[in-house]
């Protein structure tokens, strides 16, 4: 169809003597876009000092506003990606939140959530005040009391603890940890086995299926460069690094890549897929089986790599003892193994039509170390023997020979940096078997589902328990029994809830400790959403436009609402006055690397940090920067571009010996 | 503060899709930038068109009748005057575009169902004509001048209603949909064109042969303009919205100037004025339109 309009006589002779513009929607040039301004994707770093642009709620009035931008990080899941904070440099408010296009992972493109931060900061609910209980747990009554009495009362109480050696008595329970480490630090240093999460109704299924087969208990698929995309569940919106990957599936779908969904429910996944295999759920594996049988029957697997990678020689010494041991042997003995995996088995199993496991099964096979696969989460954690569905789907990656290739799908800690933090404490001596109970000797993460069965059992107390992202009461199955736990002040000695708003759990605290959102709280980030490797900061925006200011602030909630704090300085400021004399040697762990002897401060710690990224200060003095500001200006940094084939690289004997130790 | 960027900082990263983005990303609406309400330059115009169309259309119809016998002179200053309330006419049309440097784009790209674009060619050949009618009579060609008199009074008619029909098209303003809108803007020009000629008899004896005829009619324009006020405000009207406007102006914020300015001071006061046969008929103008 012409887009080209018909010209009216008129029309024609007024564009001909040139009273008029041509219009010449033949090269697509209409008008220069000159007003309100050259049309620009996003704002170029060099003017993110002073950004103008029109006041939205005034439009179209043309009234600029001037903003001053700093970046962040997305807390509303796990995907961090990377905002752009607009502080209205007049009145010193957050007005708005934005992609950061120099993200290396998200790139500028961020889902519904992360503008929302916006709804979060600005929510006439919050809480903006440190609120004690009053009166008994759970009574709903609650006075405001300073961070000074809370951190006085709560170190007292782990003070005893550590010192009677009731060290596992003290817990910290998280949802969503949304940064690198930090914690696990202050609980080494505190010596405590205490540690606890939500992983065992998530993701533990599936990232058990993965460790079993090499150590790495989650895969980062390479999207980007993949031929054959295979998702259980649905990824796509609702996995982890959910948008990171989304935005490089969908690239990929654009330039041919073909897509295969495994999911019951029509997905926003599904609704992408060029073969949408609506399973059973639970069945997965069944169909995954059948698959490897036709890769293996029809010649698809990647032989060299099985040669290299499989311990085929250990197999067959073990199963098949009888049998000559060569490689021709163990495919025919795998192929025997498989034979009973039919596509019309998997039909039976699955619901999936043996023509769709044959057609998809080849396309794997012919994509080689090019096919990429995911496995977030439903299949797994949703059935009982979940785990085995992730082990089933990396078989057909070991058989084409796409592990940690291009296009395919590698380790997830390749594409993940973990920072090198200041005086590391040593790992704790203590074994918490209210979270890893012995007789489930393989459980991949801490039983937390268990842990008020446990306490009602007697299995042992809690005397200080911390909860923070995590609302248990309302998420886990079984909510009563944590709130008969939370209620029992013999169970549960003291409960602080680390939280930036209300939530059933927090209901149940004796502390309500506010703790900052995306944009009033520190973090690192660093997750594996592409072949390459980066590190991000989340950073309290207020707190740093202070600093352009020439401002100083020693506390974040000197700038955020209210006495919104955050966890870092939170947990140093408790840790010191824990150990106010030094006896107990946590205070030694937070201590500034730079001021023998003194406090560390948050941005100590960050500086540190940063200061040993691979490439960063390099990158930082190219700018004049140092590695601290260069992050607080920029927000994020990719050390490497493509992660890929390690596993070929040779060893120096050096690294060898530190793979071992 | 920050330091500049040394030119080495290369982070942007551009994807095929961003590249394509901006290569054909072109703007394909403008903001409005008028809010809701009409701003004065809507009413400003109704009431230079009203004189334009009137103050023209009487002393024409009177000469072309017999009616009044009207001098020349007489005629050339209300074409004059007409063509003076005619271009301002068109200055507050553009100001009250959105875009006025586009005000070409109206006639030259013409929307052919739109009443703005036919209003427009009915300014410009109104215009045209009184211009011609002008020149004609300047170099004496009475003849041919006379033949256009009627296509001027024709399109004097047009002039005076066709807003009616543009505010009908614009949907959304639901007060503005009233069938008697077309009368209200006749009663505009006929009143406007009466009272401006009775006003400027004050100071042009040349016009006093037409006053009794225009008192006359002024009377009657009056009367009539407060019984449609009557039907168009005492009426409910089909939608809950046009009740509301309806309601603001006789109740709501614009109640003063509906009441005390064009009721009272447009229409009732000049009329009793003129019933009681004082001279001052000069009054009624200006008032009569604001609502
Ligand atoms: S996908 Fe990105 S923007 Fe959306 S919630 Fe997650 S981190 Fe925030």
């Amino acid at each position: 169809m012409s887009l080209k309009p018909k010209l009216g006589l008129i029309e024609k002779f007024a564009e001909g003597i040139g009273l008029i513009p041509k219009l010449n929607f033949e090269d697509g040039k209409i008008e220069p876009m000159n007003d309100p301004g050259d049309l620009s994707n996003y704002p170029p770093p060099e003017k993110w000092d002073d950004w103008v642009e029109y006041e939205p709620t005034k439009w179209s009035r043309k009234i600029k506003r001037h903003y001053t931008i700093v970046p962040t990080s997305c807390f509303n899941c796990e995907s961090g990606c990377g905002l752009l904070s607009y502080v209205d440099k007049e009145t010193g408010e957050v007005r708005k939140f934005e992609g950061n296009p120099y993200h290396p992972a998200s790139r500028g493109r961020i889902c519904a959530k992360g503008p929302a931060t916006i709804n979060q900061i600005k929510d006439p609910d919050r809480i903006l005040h440190p609120m004690r209980r009053v009166g008994k747990r759970g009574a709903g009554k609650w006075e405001r009391v300073s961070w000074d009495v809370v951190l006085d009362e709560i170190a007292a109480k782990i003070r005893k603890a550590i010192k009677e050696e009731r060290n596992n008595e003290i817990t910290y329970h998280v949802g969503r940890p949304g940064h690198e480490g930090f914690m696990d630090r202050v609980l080494q240093a505190w010596g405590v086995d205490g540690h606890n999460s939500h992983t065992n109704v998530c993701s533990a299924g599936a990232r058990t299926g993965f460790a079993l087969w090499d150590g790495f208990d989650r895969k980062m698929p390479d999207f980007a460069n993949a031929e054959f995309i295979l998702m259980i569940s649905a990824h796509l919106e609702s996995g982890h690094y959910f948008n990171p990957h989304a935005q490089r599936i969908i690239e990929s779908k654009n330039s041919g890549t073909k897509i295969a969904v495994m999911d019951i429910r029509l997905s926003n996944t599904a609704s992408r897929a060029d073969h949408w295999m609506a399973t059973y759920p639970g069945t997965e594996a069944a169909v995954l089986l059948a698959m490897a049988k036709i890769i293996l029957d029809e010649g698809l697997y990647n032989e060299a790599y099985l040669r290299n990678w499989i311990n085929w020689a250990a197999w067959l010494e073990a199963d098949h003892p009888k049998t000559e041991i060569s490689f021709e042997n163990f495919i025919l003995k795998l192929k025997e193994e498989y034979a009973e995996y039919t596509p019309e088995f998997a039909e039976q199993e699955s619901g999936v039509t043996t023509q769709a496991v044959v057609d998809v099964a080849r396309q794997i096979g012919r994509a080689g170390s090019r096919f990429s696969s995911i496995n977030w989460r439903s299949a797994s954690s949703g059935n009982l023997g979940g785990w085995q569905i992730a082990r089933c789907l990396q078989f057909l990656n070991v058989l084409t020979g796409s592990l940690g290739t291009k296009g395919g799908s590698l380790p997830s800690s390749w594409n993940k940096y973990s920072p090198k933090m200041p005086n590391p404490p040593p790992p704790q001596k203590y074994w918490n078997e209210l979270h890893f109970p012995k007789e489930y000797p393989l459980a991949h993460f801490e039983m937390s589902f268990l842990l008020p069965h446990f306490l009602k059992e007697g299995r042992g107390k809690i005397d200080v328990y911390f909860t923070r992202v995590f609302n248990p009461v309302w998420t886990f199955p079984d909510g009563f029994s944590w709130i008969e736990a939370l209620r029992d002040t013999e169970k549960i000695g003291l409960h602080a809830a680390l939280t930036p708003t209300w939530n059933e759990t927090a209901y149940f605290a004796d502390y309500v400790l506010p703790m900052g959102h995306a944009s009033e709280r520190h973090d690192i980030i660093s997750y594996e959403t592409h072949a390459g490797k980066w590190i991000a900061f989340r950073q309290p925006v207020l707190r740093e436009v202070a600093r352009r200011n020439g401002k100083a602030v020693k506390y974040t909630y000197e700038t955020n609402p209210g006495e919104v704090w955050e966890e870092d300085e939170f947990w140093i400021e408790l840790s010191w006055r824990i150990d106010p004399d030094g006896s107990l040697g946590i205070r030694d762990y937070f201590i500034s690397p730079y001021r023998p002897g003194e406090k560390m401060t948050v941005d100590e710690y960050y500086q540190y940090i940063f200061e040993r990224v691979p490439g960063l200060p390099e990158a930082a003095e190219k700018e004049g920067l140092t590695p601290l500001d260069y992050m607080r200006r920029f927000g994020a940094f990719e050390m490497e571009k493509e992660v890929l084939e390690l596993h070929n690289k040779v060893l120096t004997e050096q690294q060898l010996y530190e793979s071992l130790s | 503060m920050f330091r500049p960027l040394k030119k080495s900082f290369n982070l942007k990263k551009e994807s095929k899709i961003d590249t394509d983005i901006k290569q054909t990303a072109r703007r394909v609406y403008d903001a409005p930038n008028k809010g809701i309400l009409w701003d004065w330059e809507v009413a400003g115009y109704i009431f230079t068109k009203a004189i334009a169309a009137g103050i023209i259309a009487f002393p024409f119809l009177f000469q072309m009748t017999g009616l009044v016998k009207v001098a020349d002179s007489v005629l050339f200053t209300v074409a004059i005057s007409s063509l003076l309330f005619l271009g301002l006419t068109g200055i507050l049309l553009i100001k009250d575009l959105d875009q006025p440097k586009r005000f070409l784009y109206v006639l030259l790209r013409p929307n052919w169902t739109s009443w703005l674009v036919k209003g427009g060619y009915t300014i410009t050949a109104f215009g045209g004509l009184v211009t011609l009618w002008c020149v004609l009579k300047y170099f004496d060609f009475p003849i041919i001048a006379d033949l256009i008199v009627w296509p001027i009074l024709i399109l004097s008619v047009l002039l005076a209603i066709y807003t009616a029909f543009l505010f009908g098209q614009a949907k959304g303003r639901d007060f503005w949909q009233s069938p008697l809108l077309s009368l209200h803007m006749l009663l505009h020009s006929v009143v406007g064109g009466s009272a401006a000629l009775l006003a400027a008899s004050m100071f042009l004896p040349a016009l006093m042969p037409l006053v009794p005829l225009l008192k006359e009619i002024l009377i009657w324009s009056l009367l009539i303009q407060l019984l449609s006020f009557a039907a168009e405000f005492l009426s409910s009207h089909p939608t809950e919205d046009a009740n509301k406007a309806a309601h603001m102006i006789t109740h709501g914020t614009f109640r003063t100037a509906f009441w005390g300015g064009v009721v009272l001071l447009g229409n009732a006061i000049p009329l009793l004025l003129l019933i009681g046969k004082l001279r001052i008929a000069g009054c009624s103008r200006g008032l009569s339109f604001w609502y």
